[in-house]
């Protein structure tokens, strides 16, 4: 595929997510990201924030999150320099989606939470003596490295093996 | 889920297994299918991870630092 194409493709369908020109496309991850990036016409709008995360694998541990496939499939708006306002709306809508969804795996880790000390009436008693600590919740905002909630279907957000804390 | 060194660990087991039991059920109920990552462990331990001295504790640090309360007693959290 070359850059006129993804132009073309853009100007007809009008801004979309990596995901969703990935599909269209029928392209890999990577040589997708490159042919926009090579591409002037095409404007890269990123929703939410980098994040350093703890890697054992990297030389010096730390390594920046969600990776360059990640955040161009799952967090990034790809359009025309003519479409800004599309993509202003799509960026927000993508904004208010993953808001959504975070508040939800939060709300019910605290009904979870609720529950399990409801049921336990030894753990009723203590509950002032205890604090149940989540890291942020935010697939959604790739906020911080570690979630206590993973959707397992959705595929805004990868499933992550977290290692003990 | 951090409580204070004085719970007895009894109650922490209990605790632990209960959760486990509602992961469990949150993993594998269609309505739901999330998964709750979670560890039991007390202030004591915390102390420990804090130190910061071994490729885990690391970990541990930086997700009790980044950690929001979601539920039980804000003090303890705050310590």
């Amino acid at each position: 595929m070359k850059s006129q194409e993804i132009v073309k493709m853009l100007r007809e369908t009008g801004p979309q997510t990596g995901w969703q020109l990935l599909e269209q496309t029928h392209m890999e991850a990577l040589p997708l990201w490159q042919l926009c990036r090579q591409t002037p016409e095409v404007r890269f709008e990123c929703i939410g924030k980098r994040f350093v995360r703890l890697d054992r694998a990297v030389e010096g541990y730390a390594r920046l999150s969600p990776s360059i496939r990640r955040e161009f499939l799952t967090y990034t708006i790809l359009g025309l320099e003519s479409q800004t306002a599309a993509i202003d709306t799509k960026a927000l809508q993508l904004r208010q989606e993953i808001r959504k969804i975070s508040q939800a795996k939060r709300d019910l880790a605290r009904e979870a939470m609720a529950d399990i000390v409801e049921s336990l009436p030894e753990w009723e008693s203590m509950r002032n003596k205890s604090a149940l600590s989540s890291p942020e919740i935010l697939p959604m905002t790739w906020l911080t490295p570690y979630h206590a909630l993973r959707s397992v279907p959705a595929k805004w957000f990868e499933a992550r093996i977290s290692t003990s804390w | 889920m951090i409580a204070e060194d004085s719970v007895a660990k009894e109650a922490l087991k209990a605790l632990d297994e209960a959760i486990l039991r509602k992961k469990h059920f949150l993993l594998v109920h269609p309505n739901y299918q999330e998964e709750i990552d979670y560890l039991v462990k007390d202030i004591a331990k915390v102390r420990q991870q804090l130190l910061f001295d071994s490729f885990q504790h690391m970990i541990a640090g930086k997700i009790i630092h980044e950690g929001e309360l979601l539920f039980g007693s804000a003090a303890v959290f705050q310590k």
